[in-house]
């Protein structure tokens, strides 16, 4: 059964044809579901996920999923800071800095379609204010945006954290979570409410913020 | 514009609230030609309905709430714009529009209209400091990080009920607190308490609810209101104690955001519902009249 209806297909390879400029890469981590119980790992959405990135480059000959079977000591996956399933990492022309972990859909299907038209154009459309902010960081930063499917705020934040990894990929690594597919980081982070923004491991602030006051947040966390 | 709105559209206006004010605000923007949707999870104006006599109403000198309500829905169904039966909960300025979330879907306006009547509850003693920290207002947004921990639910309107059965699908025990009387759709698997909350215990994380029969226990507690408390929905917004403050265009302190009806304030009467919602309307379209000059 097809993931993405009909008639959103048709509506997207429009937008894709309109909207995008250079070609962009899906990298698809997954793992299939014989190997699950030997390594300990499981996946729930594994097989989604991989059927929603492979319709999505149907729709336009500039996507392009490259599916890599996730093992803890690959290389590729630990220099991408891929360390949970499934995760997808959206690479434009510029380096990488754009990813999922766990299912991209409810309303975070609407995020993905976003970031890659983002990532091929290489350019977003944060506020002017924003973007100055955000090109200002010179230090590591790790925003991890915790979401769950069914909230309607959650792509907002997403969205701003991922775009503020586009206009500075050298420094900002952004990482939409679906939440209740890692348990764990809900109670590692003690998370009790979506969207909840973690930067560098400290939670940050809870619910959607405007660009540019999403960018002092950053600011603020960094020099704390 | 039909009833139809597609998905990312932005329409000119989105009303929130389908008592007397925003029903106003709607047959206005339309003869102002504007495209609109009005959101409200109740009935359109359903507290008008349950006045047995209405006598200050100009035109119709001795009127029971329900003729009234019935004349006033029947104005408002010519519009055609469409009456989405969701609840706002956050609005959010995003560069020329406003964003309006629901506990269900994003709407999108260059203006909106707040007509969601007075709050009638102010909040929980404890609620404010706790938001996020296991307070919720979105069974649908938060619930799944509750799952093997004790929620309460107190529902202020019969639609707790179905939140409270959705969360019984994944946490460890529900309680649902109703403050109204008949409970009728809640399931089997929900604990049932007729109470008046206090105030919500915890310092850095809920620990519980209080109530006038006793304090009970829990990791999460989920309020289901009418209407969302006014500051809890937009940032930066200026009240008037628990008001929203507007001037005499029924603009508020955020630009393209108006108000109107007993959300501003005393006198609580259906006469200036109903005009405050015809100026906001006009504000409204003058404003988005505005918006699109900028833009050709």
């Amino acid at each position: 059964m097809a993931m993405i209806p009909d008639q959103d297909k048709a509506f997207l390879k429009d937008k894709f044809g309109e909207e995008m400029q250079a070609p962009v890469t899906i990298l698809a981590f997954t793992r299939k579901p014989e190997d699950q119980d030997e390594a300990g790992l499981e996946c729930e959405f594994c097989s989604e996920t991989q059927q929603i990135v492979e319709e999505l480059a149907g729709l336009s000959d500039k996507i392009s999923v490259e599916t890599r079977e996730f093992s803890t000591d690959d290389p590729s996956a630990k220099d991408m800071g891929v360390d949970k399933l499934p995760a997808l990492v959206v690479q434009g022309p510029k380096a990488g800095a754009v990813k999922y972990f766990g299912i991209p859909g409810g309303f975070e299907f609407s995020s993905l379609v976003e970031d890659i038209v983002d990532a091929s154009r290489g350019e977003t459309d944060l506020s002017d204010e924003a973007k100055e902010k955000i090109r200002g960081i010179d230090q590591d930063t790790h925003i991890q945006v915790f979401v769950t499917p069914t909230c309607p705020y959650c792509p907002s934040a997403v969205r701003i954290a991922h775009q503020m990894a586009i206009e500075n990929p050298d420094h900002i690594r952004a990482d939409a979570i679906e939440a209740s597919e890692f348990p764990h980081l809900v109670s590692k982070y003690d998370l009790s409410a979506v969207p909840t923004v973690v930067i560098n491991e400290k939670v940050q602030f809870e619910g959607a913020l405007p660009d540019s006051e999403f960018a002092d947040q950053v600011i603020e966390a960094l020099a704390a | 514009m039909t009833s139809e709105v597609p998905g990312g559209q932005i329409v000119d206006v989105v009303i929130i609230g389908a008592g007397p004010a925003g029903l106003s605000a709607a047959v206005n923007a339309k003869a102002r030609n504007l495209s609109a949707v009005v959101l409200d999870i109740r009935d359109p104006v359903s507290r008008l309905k349950a006045y047995p006599e209405v006598t200050n109403y100009l035109g119709f000198a001795k009127q029971t709430g329900a003729d009234l309500a019935r004349h006033f829905t029947q104005h408002f169904s010519k519009t055609g714009y469409p009456l989405i039966r969701e609840r706002a909960q956050k609005i959010m300025p995003i560069g020329d529009y406003l964003c309006v979330g629901t506990d269900r879907e994003i709407y999108d306006g260059k203006a909106v209209i707040l007509a969601f009547g007075a709050a009638r509850t102010q909040s929980l003693q404890g609620e404010e400091e706790l938001v996020g920290k296991g307070v919720s207002y979105c069974v649908t947004c938060d619930g799944a990080l509750f799952s093997g921990k004790d929620v309460v639910v107190v529902g202020y309107i019969s639609e707790g009920e179905e939140e409270a059965n959705a969360l019984a699908g994944f946490a460890r025990s529900v309680t649902y607190v109703a403050t109204y009387e008949k409970v009728e759709t809640l399931d089997p698997g929900v604990k049932l308490v007729h109470a008046k909350p206090i105030s919500i215990t915890g310092s850095t994380k809920v620990t519980g609810l209080k109530t006038d029969l006793g304090e009970i226990d829990a990791d999460g507690v989920f309020l289901i209101r009418e209407a969302m408390l006014v500051g809890g929905m937009i940032e930066g917004l200026e009240l008037d104690e628990h008001f929203v403050r507007v001037d005499k265009s029924m603009a508020t302190s955020i630009p393209g955001l108006f108000a109107a009806g007993d959300c501003t304030g005393a006198p609580f009467q259906i006469a200036k519902a109903v005009g405050e919602g015809q100026v906001a309307a006009l504000s409204a379209a003058r404003y988005v009249y505005k918006q699109r000059k900028k833009e050709s």
